[in-house]
C-alpha cells in the first residue's frame, strides 16, 4: 500500500483553490482545536448517555436518589459543555476546510475511507449542535422525535471519531509531543505563526466561555443576571419556578385539573387500592423538601415542595417493601404523561406527592391538584397532574 | 505509515464504522418518526456549512483584512470569529420560536439585547487590546527596542 500517513503528511503542491491566506489551516491547529473538541465532545457523551440511562434504563441500571441534586449538575453541564462547543467545531471546521479543496481528492483506499466518514462526523457534529440547541430553544422545524434522533446521531458521530481519531493518531501525537509540524519552515515564519495561533486558539477559548457564561445562569442562579442569551431565566417563573409544559398545552387539561371530582388513585400491586381526594391528603401527614426541578434542557430551579410522602401511600396501601411505582399523569396523551419510581426513589424520603410549592397551593402549571417531585431526577420524570400510582 | 499504525487505522476504522451502523440502526429501529427529515437536516448541516457559511466567512474575511491595517487583523478577526459563533447559537432565541402564549418562562429574554451587550462587550474588549498595542508600539519604537516581529524573532532564536 502506498503509505497512507506518508501521503496526508507530504507537503502537498498548493494546488487548493481558493488559495487560503491564513496560515492557521495546519494540521497543529487542527489537532490542537481537535483534542479540545474531543475532551469536551466527551464529556456531552458521558453526561448525555448519562441522561439517556435515567429516562430509559436497562435491567443493570438503577439510578440513585442520592446525592439529590446530582442530575441538575450533570445535566447542565451537558448543556452547557455542548452550548461551548459550538466555537470549537466551528473553527475546527474553518482549519481543516481548505483540505476540501484538495487535489487529486483521494490518494488510496485507505485516504478514501478516511474521507468518507467525515461525512457522517461533520454531519453528526453539527446536527448534535444545532438540534441540541433548538430543543433547548424549545424549537422542532423537523419532523422527528428529538430524543431518539439527537441519541442515536450521537453513536453515529462517535464512531465517525474513532474512525477519524485513529486515522489521526500519528498527527494527534506528534501535536501532544509539540513537535513543529513544518520542518522546513523558517524559525521566524514558525513563531509568527505559533502566535498567531496561539492568538486565534485563545479567541475559540474565549468565544466558548463567553457562550458558557452567557447560558449557565439558567441553571446556575448567581449567575441569571449576566447569563444574557439564557434559554430561561430562574428570575422569570410561576411560584419562583420555570414552567417546560403549561396546563393550557394539553387539550382538557385545565378542566380535569380543576374537577371538583378529582382523585388521586393507588393501585396495582397493593393489598387494598386507596383514593383520595385533595383534601384528603392535605389531612396527611405533610413533609416538606428543597429540591430542583433539573430540566433535561439544562435550566434548574430550586423550591420548597410540601406533600405527602410516597413511601407513606404505599404502606398505606401495603405495597411490600421495595416496590416500583408508576406514576401517571391526567394528561390523555404526550410522551411525558408518565413516569416511574425505581424502588430507590420511591422509598426515598424527599419523594413527594406535592400539593404545596414555596408554601403556596400549587399552580396548575406546576401541577395542581398533586404533582411528583423527589431527589435526583430529570424534570421530565417529576410527573405533573398525577391521577394515579401503579404499584408494580 | 508503519505496521502499528496501519493496524491502528484499519482497527479503528472498522470499530467506527460498526458504531457508526449501530447509531443507523438505532434510529431505524426506534420510534424516529420521519427518517427523511432527519436525513434532510443531517445532511442539511453539512451543507449549510461547506456551501454557504464557510464560503460567506472566507469571502467577508478576504475582505475585511484588505480594509483593516495589516497588524489589527489578528485581532480583528478573533473578534469577528467570537461575534460570528455567538450570533449564530443567538439566532432561534433572537427569533423566538419556541415562544408560546400559554407558557412566559419560555425564551424568556430580549436575546437581540443580549447578543448586542456580548458583541459590543468583545468589540470594546478588541478596540482597548488594539489601542493597548499601539501605545506599547509606539513606546518601545521610541525608545528604540525594535518591533514586535523582532521581538518575537528574538525569543526563538534564544530558545
Amino acid at each position: 500500500m502506498n503509505s497512507h500517513a506518508e501521503a496526508t503528511e507530504r507537503v502537498r503542491p498548493p494546488v487548493t483553490l481558493p488559495r487560503f491566506g491564513e496560515r492557521l489551516h495546519d494540521e497543529r491547529s487542527a489537532a490542537l482545536v481537535g483534542m479540545a473538541l474531543g475532551a469536551m465532545f466527551s464529556i456531552c457523551l458521558a453526561t448525555g448517555v448519562l441522561s439517556h440511562l435515567i429516562q430509559h434504563p436497562p435491567g443493570w441500571f438503577t439510578w440513585p436518589a442520592r446525592p439529590a441534586g446530582f442530575y441538575r449538575v450533570s445535566q447542565g453541564v451537558h448543556v452547557t459543555t455542548g452550548i461551548a462547543l459550538i466555537p470549537v467545531v466551528l473553527a475546527k471546521l474553518w482549519i481543516v476546510y481548505p483540505k476540501l479543496f484538495r487535489w487529486p481528492p483521494i490518494d488510496d483506499v485507505a485516504d478514501a475511507v478516511e474521507r468518507l466518514t467525515l461525512l457522517p462526523l461533520v454531519g453528526g457534529m453539527i446536527f448534535l449542535l444545532f438540534s441540541g440547541t433548538a430543543n433547548v430553544a424549545l424549537w422542532y422545524p423537523w419532523e422527528f422525535s428529538f430524543p431518539v434522533a439527537h441519541y442515536w446521531a450521537t453513536w453515529i458521530t462517535v464512531g465517525a471519531m474513532v474512525a477519524h481519531v485513529s486515522a489521526k493518531a500519528t498527527i494527534i501525537g506528534r501535536t501532544v509531543r509539540r513537535r513543529q509540524a513544518t520542518p522546513e519552515a523558517t524559525p521566524t515564519t514558525t513563531t509568527t505563526t505559533t502566535a498567531d495561533r496561539r492568538s486565534f486558539l485563545g479567541a475559540v477559548a474565549a468565544a466558548s466561555g463567553t457562550l458558557a457564561v452567557a447560558t449557565v445562569g439558567q441553571t446556575f442562579r448567581p449567575l441569571a443576571a449576566i447569563s444574557v442569551l439564557g434559554p430561561r431565566d430562574p428570575r422569570v417563573n410561576v411560584q419562583g419556578v420555570p414552567v417546560n409544559k403549561a396546563v393550557g398545552e394539553s387539550s382538557g387539561l385545565a378542566e380535569a385539573v380543576a374537577s371538583p371530582s378529582y382523585r388521586l388513585v393507588v393501585r396495582g400491586r397493593v393489598d387494598q387500592e386507596l383514593s383520595f381526594s385533595r383534601e384528603d391528603l392535605l389531612a396527611m401527614p405533610q413533609h416538606t423538601a428543597r429540591l430542583p426541578i433539573a430540566c433535561v434542557e439544562g435550566w434548574s430551579a430550586e423550591a420548597d415542595w410540601t406533600g405527602v410522602r410516597v413511601r407513606d401511600l404505599l404502606a398505606m396501601a401495603g405495597a411490600r417493601a421495595g416496590a416500583e411505582v408508576g406514576v401517571e399523569s391526567l394528561q390523555q396523551r404526550g410522551s411525558f404523561r408518565a413516569s416511574v419510581l425505581n424502588s430507590k426513589h420511591a422509598a426515598d424520603r424527599d419523594t413527594l406527592l406535592a400539593l404545596k410549592i414555596n408554601g403556596e397551593d400549587l399552580h396548575p402549571d406546576h401541577g395542581f391538584p398533586v404533582r411528583l417531585i423527589g431527589p435526583n431526577r430529570p424534570g421530565v420524570q417529576q410527573t405533573k397532574w398525577v391521577a394515579e400510582l401503579v404499584v408494580r | 505509515m508503519t505496521g502499528s499504525s496501519r493496524r491502528l487505522f484499519w482497527a479503528g476504522q472498522t470499530a467506527g464504522v460498526a458504531i457508526i451502523a449501530i447509531g443507523i440502526r438505532g434510529l431505524l429501529d426506534e420510534r424516529l418518526g420521519q427518517p427523511a427529515s432527519f436525513a434532510r437536516f443531517f445532511l442539511g448541516g453539512v451543507i449549510a456549512h461547506d456551501v454557504i457559511l464557510a464560503p460567506l466567512v472566507f469571502v467577508t474575511a478576504w475582505l475585511v483584512k484588505r480594509l483593516v491595517p495589516a497588524w489589527t487583523w489578528p485581532a480583528v478577526r478573533n473578534a469577528m470569529f467570537v461575534s460570528v459563533t455567538v450570533a449564530l447559537f443567538s439566532y432561534p432565541f433572537i427569533r423566538g420560536f419556541g415562544r408560546r402564549p400559554t407558557n412566559d418562562t419560555v425564551v424568556p429574554r430580549d436575546y437581540a439585547q443580549g447578543l448586542l451587550v456580548v458583541i459590543g462587550l468583545t468589540w470594546l474588549v478588541t478596540g482597548a487590546w488594539l489601542a493597548f498595542r499601539r501605545m506599547r508600539g509606539q513606546e518601545s519604537s521610541a525608545e528604540a527596542e525594535g518591533s514586535d516581529e523582532s521581538d518575537s524573532t528574538a525569543r526563538i532564536s534564544s530558545p
